[in-house]
Formats: structure tokens, sequence, C-alpha cells
């Protein structure tokens, strides 16, 4: 008996040590999650997270890690960063995202600034431009296999993660695995998508003059907002952009995004089987989606250029064009735009006002938070 | 002794599953189907208008709020939800329309009602609250349902496309809000809830009803937008007229 036991000792403490035909043990790394409160900026509630992915340091640090590593793509040149840039509230500044060998993506890079309340519960489209993902997790297990993307597989990359230096250490201190062999794909999206949660931050002059009113807002950027907001309670204006029917907001949840799908006229088509990008109509397979966008935020668009899901306007001052012509013919135009009555009526002052107020939705406070900067 | 134990111990064991296991509760599905003239309307397809303007017209958004859901008898009546939100606009095949957009009220004590009522719109206490104060899993909770400019709720969005007599083509969109426009509606049902069974309620939304009402007619060709608006401004009126003919819409089956 004194000898099993012995025996039973003595193989614990190789289990610790030595790779075994399941990987190798992480018990001797010690696992003590420290839940991670998430700020909310003001004017914002409290974030809502999924309940099978609690957000702790660790997890969060862990993301912070891939996020940042290149050891995703296929041939290590590219991370989640390279695309999502924090000097341009992590877009890439491209008209479509550049993949590993230079390959061209389908779409423009979305902003990640406030990305974790997109999340609407027991929604299926919450995600990217033809909303194909419920959920940041969904997401971030995506573009590992794009080939436009990272072309990688994630065996191949748990496989790299597992022999690496640092992240069976990581992934231990963050989800408590007891083995390499634990390590897998939803791990590392659940950790990502930690780290995206976090990217909260809505400290624009806007929003200071929220807070303390016509402070900070100068006279042309009130104007702007005006005519961004329309027929405001009590202030009756003469003309309308209608741009908050789609960059919806409340006092208390600045979003300034609806996150819902619609066609701003972007291109001229007869019948809904002609758009060339189908938009969310891949996804459901409703023709009345085709050609149907995410309508995505407005914050800090003065830094997320070029525009639209295929970035084809340079410029704020093309964007307000566009919506001003009235956007092109197509069976299902957003009636926000085919039925507004001032809008192609806005003088060229009028659409300075409306970029003008655009630009105060800049936020840059965020350049200085080292917690959200790469950790290499 | 020990066989004693063990007889004692597995009576105990099914009594309490029996207790908890037994269900003692009934459901309530209720669905809103749209109809136009008569038959399903399916979400996008164009139907002859009814009036002269138009030859036809297409619904691509048709969605509102309805508040205080509540199953009625001569003792009690209990509460079913806060708010929910009457989204017509995913009914866009034929057997979806027919089917109908269906809300369900699962663990419902078993008794006999006879009238249901839910106001059609949000009353303005409701109304003055805002998203952040709820859960994405409310309505009241997405920001997409607000309307920033008003300090409102949208409670209702119509929209559409038209073609018209001399076949141009048009679009619409009126959207109700603010304060004073939700509309009370109660009906006079046998609604009997009953244990281990679902009690299936359906309301049409009559599509014609929406536009076509005797003295509440709105006409979407020359009043084609409208996002409420001042307290008596034509924009408002017709916004009010919208939540009405929806309230006035729904008929049970």
């Amino acid at each position: 008996m004194y000898r099993l036991f012995f025996a039973y000792v003595v193989l614990s403490w190789c289990a610790c040590e030595i790779p075994t035909q399941n990987g190798t043990s992480l018990t001797h790394i010690d696992y003590d999650p420290v839940s991670y409160t998430i700020d909310a900026p003001e004017g914002f509630p409290p974030m809502e997270i999924p309940t099978d992915n609690p957000m702790t340091e660790d997890g969060v640090n862990l993301g912070r890690h891939l996020f940042y590593d290149p050891i995703l793509s296929r041939d290590s040149s590219i991370s989640c960063s390279s695309c999502h840039r924090i000097e341009k509230a992590f877009t890439d500044g491209l008209s479509k995202s550049v993949g590993i060998e230079g390959r061209v993506g389908r779409r423009n890079a979305m902003s990640l600034i406030n990305i974790g309340y997109s999340w609407v519960q027991n929604r299926p489209h919450n995600f990217m431009w033809d909303g194909r993902m419920a959920t940041l997790e969904d997401q971030a297990l995506e573009p590992i296999e794009d080939p436009n993307e990272m072309d990688a597989d994630w065996n191949t990359i748990m496989d790299r993660l597992r022999n690496h230096d640092l992240y069976p250490t990581l992934f231990r201190k963050a989800f408590g695995i007891e083995n390499t062999e634990e390590m897998d794909k939803f791990l590392a999206a659940k950790a990502i998508a930690q780290f995206e949660r976090i990217l909260n931050s809505a400290s624009s002059r806007y929003d200071e003059d929220r807070w303390t009113p016509f402070v900070y807002m100068n006279a042309q950027e009130l104007r702007g907002f005006q005519l961004f907001l329309g027929d405001a309670d009590g202030s009756p204006v003469t003309k309308d952009g209608e741009c908050a029917h789609c960059h919806s907001f409340s006092s208390g949840k600045a979003l300034f995004a609806r996150n819902g799908f619609s066609n701003n006229g972007l291109d001229s088509v007869g019948a809904l089987n002609e758009f060339i990008d189908l938009g969310l109509g891949e996804v459901t397979g409703v023709e009345q989606h085709n050609g149907q966008f995410r309508e995505v935020t407005v914050r800090n668009v003065g830094l997320t250029a070029p525009y639209m899901h295929d970035g084809r306007f340079n410029t704020l001052e093309e964007v307000i064009d566009h919506y001003t012509s009235g956007g092109h013919p197509a069976p299902n135009l957003a009636p926000e735009i085919a039925t507004a009555p001032s809008l192609r009526y806005f003088t060229a002052q009028e659409k300075e006002d409306l970029v003008a107020f655009l630009h105060a939705l800049t936020d840059t406070s965020y350049l200085s938070r080292d917690d959200w900067k790469s950790p290499f | 002794m020990r066989l004693l134990l063990i007889t004692l111990i597995t009576l105990l064991f099914f009594n309490s599953c029996d207790k908890e296991c037994e269900n003692t509760t009934g459901a309530l599905a209720i669905s809103f189907k749209p109809i136009y003239t008569g038959s399903s309307y399916v979400m996008f397809d164009d139907v002859n208008a009814l009036n002269n303007d138009l030859i036809d017209f297409s619904l691509s958004r048709f969605e509102f709020f309805i508040q205080g859901l509540t199953l009625h008898n001569d003792n009690d009546s209990i509460s079913l939800s806060l708010a929910e939100y009457i989204d017509i606009t995913q009914l866009n095949t034929e057997q979806k329309a027919m089917d109908g957009f269906t809300l369900k009220y699962d663990s419902l004590t078993p008794a006999s009602y006879n009238q249901i009522s839910f106001t059609v719109g949000l009353t303005d206490d409701i109304n003055s609250t805002t998203p952040d104060q709820y859960s994405t899993q409310s309505p009241l909770g997405l920001v997409s349902n607000y309307w920033a400019g008003w300090n409102s709720y949208i409670l209702s969005k119509l929209e559409g496309n038209t073609t018209r007599n001399d076949t141009s083509t048009g679009s619409f969109l009126i959207h109700s809000g603010v304060n004073g426009m939700s509309v009370v509606r109660s009906f006079d049902l046998p609604i009997e809830i009953v244990i281990n069974e679902q009690t299936d309620l359906i309301f049409n939304l009559a599509i014609d009803s929406l536009f076509y009402s005797f003295n509440n007619a709105i006409n979407v060709d020359t009043s084609n937008m409208s996002h409420s608006g001042s307290p008596g401004s034509e924009a408002y009126n017709i916004a009010k007229k919208s939540l009405s003919n929806i309230a006035n819409s729904i008929l049970p089956n």
C-alpha cells in the first residue's frame, strides 16, 4: 500500500514536468482568476457579457497577446492588429483589408471601439458588415482561416500555441485548464473577445459637451448636430439629415448606431439580384436583404476613413455628398433616404456643418491606454 | 434495518421527484398574423391599393410596441409582460406570414380568463425611460427603437414602397413617437390556461386598416414621411393616426 502511494505521488509530481501522451500538465501554474470589471464610458450602460465567457484579468491579458501576435497567421506576418490599428480607432485606413501575401479582402475593416455594445442578446446578426456573426467569440474564429486574411488553420495555430514558451501559461491562468491539450480555438476566441470588450471610450468633444453643455462644441458643430438629429423636440429645423435613424442613440446609451441593416443607396440596381455584394442577403438568403449592410457607429468616424463596406468614399465630404444626392435607386433603397424631404437641398455650408459635427465625435483619449496597446 | 433504510430513501426520492417534476402550469401563445383583404400578407409583396391614387404598394417594415399584456377574469388579472415588440417585418415568406409573429408565455397558473388587454405603443411613463435602463433582451433596451430627437421610443414603424397610376414609384416612412399616442385595446375572449397545454390566441392585423380606415385614411403617396413632430402639426397627426390605425387593425381571428 505504501509503495502504491509513493508511486502515485511520484507520478503526480512528474506529470507537472514532463509531456504526456495527452499534452503537458499545467497544474503547477497558479490559477487564481480575478474578475475584470469593465468601466462603462460616461453615457453608456454597463456592458452585457455572455454568461459562458466571464471577464477576467488573465482572460483579457491572453486576448491582448493573441490580438497583437502574428503567430495567428499562416506565415506569421499579420495579427488582428494589422487590420485593427489603435491609432485609427482600430481600423486600417484601407478600402479593403489586406491579408497575408498582400491578399485583398472583400470588405473594409470595422472599428472595434465600443464593439462589445453591439451585442444584442438572442439576435443572430450582431457583427460584421453582413451580420453573419452573433457573438464576438464567433467572429474571432473566422479571420484565422479566411484565405484573404490569415489563411491558417486552427489545428496548426493551436499546435503553435501549445508549444509556445508563453501561451500555455497564459491559457492556464485565463481558463484554469490543466493540460495543454485543453487549449483550443474556442478558448482563444473567448480571450480575444474579452480583450475586445474592454475597448470602450466615449470622450469626444460631443460627449464633453453633453456633460457640460455648450462649452466644448463650437457653433458650427452644434449646427451640424441639429442637422444630424433633425426635428428635435422644441427645436424645429428647416432641414433634417435623417442621420439619427440609422445612427441612433439615447442619452444613456450613446452608440450612434442602430446596428440594423439597410441599403443606403450605394449602387444602382433594377432588381434585387443585381447587387454585386449581397451583404445581409448572403447570410439570410432573403432577397430583400440583398445589398443591405450594417448601420455602423459614427463615433470616431473622423479616424476611420475610407468609408462604407467597400471603402469607396475617401472623405466624410464624399459621404455627405452621397447622402444628399438621395442615393442610387434600388427596390430596397432605405426609405429614410428615399423619403427624406430636405436631404437633397442641403447647402454647401450645411454639409460643412454636418462634417464638423461628425469630427466632434472623434475621441483620441484612449490612445493613452497602455492596456490597449501591444504587450510585445 | 438496512433494507428499511433503503426502502425509506427510495420512497423519499420518488416522492420528492413527483412533487418537483409535476408540471402544474400551462402556456399561452399569442400570434399576430398580417392579412390584406382577407388573405395572408407576405412582407415586401406588392398588393393592389384600395384607393385611386396608387396601383399598388408593399410594406418593407411593420413593427410596433405593445405594453402591459394582461389577462383578466372577474376576480383576478395577471400581467404577462412589460413590453413586447411585434416585428411583422420578419414575416417574409408565405409560411411565416401564415404562422404570424408569436409571443409565448410559459409557466402560467391554470385558470379561466375572459379578457385580454394591452396598450398599442407605450404609455407615457414607460416612454419616459431610456434604453440604458433595460437589458438588450427587452425591446426597450435597444437604441434602434429610440428617437433621441424626441426623447421617445419609436412606438411604431411603417415603411414601404408605392407604385402610382403613371407607373412611377415612391416610398413611405411613418414612424410614431412621443407621449400621448398610445392606444389601449381590450378583447373579451374566453382564454383557458390548462395544465401541460399551450393555448393559442390569434390576432389578425388587417393591413388595409392601416391606410384605408374610414375617417382615418393615410395617403402614403402624398404623406409619405412622418416621424412625429410637434403636437398638432401635420406630421404629428399622421403619426398618431398611424398608431391608432395599427391598434384598430388588431382583431381576434
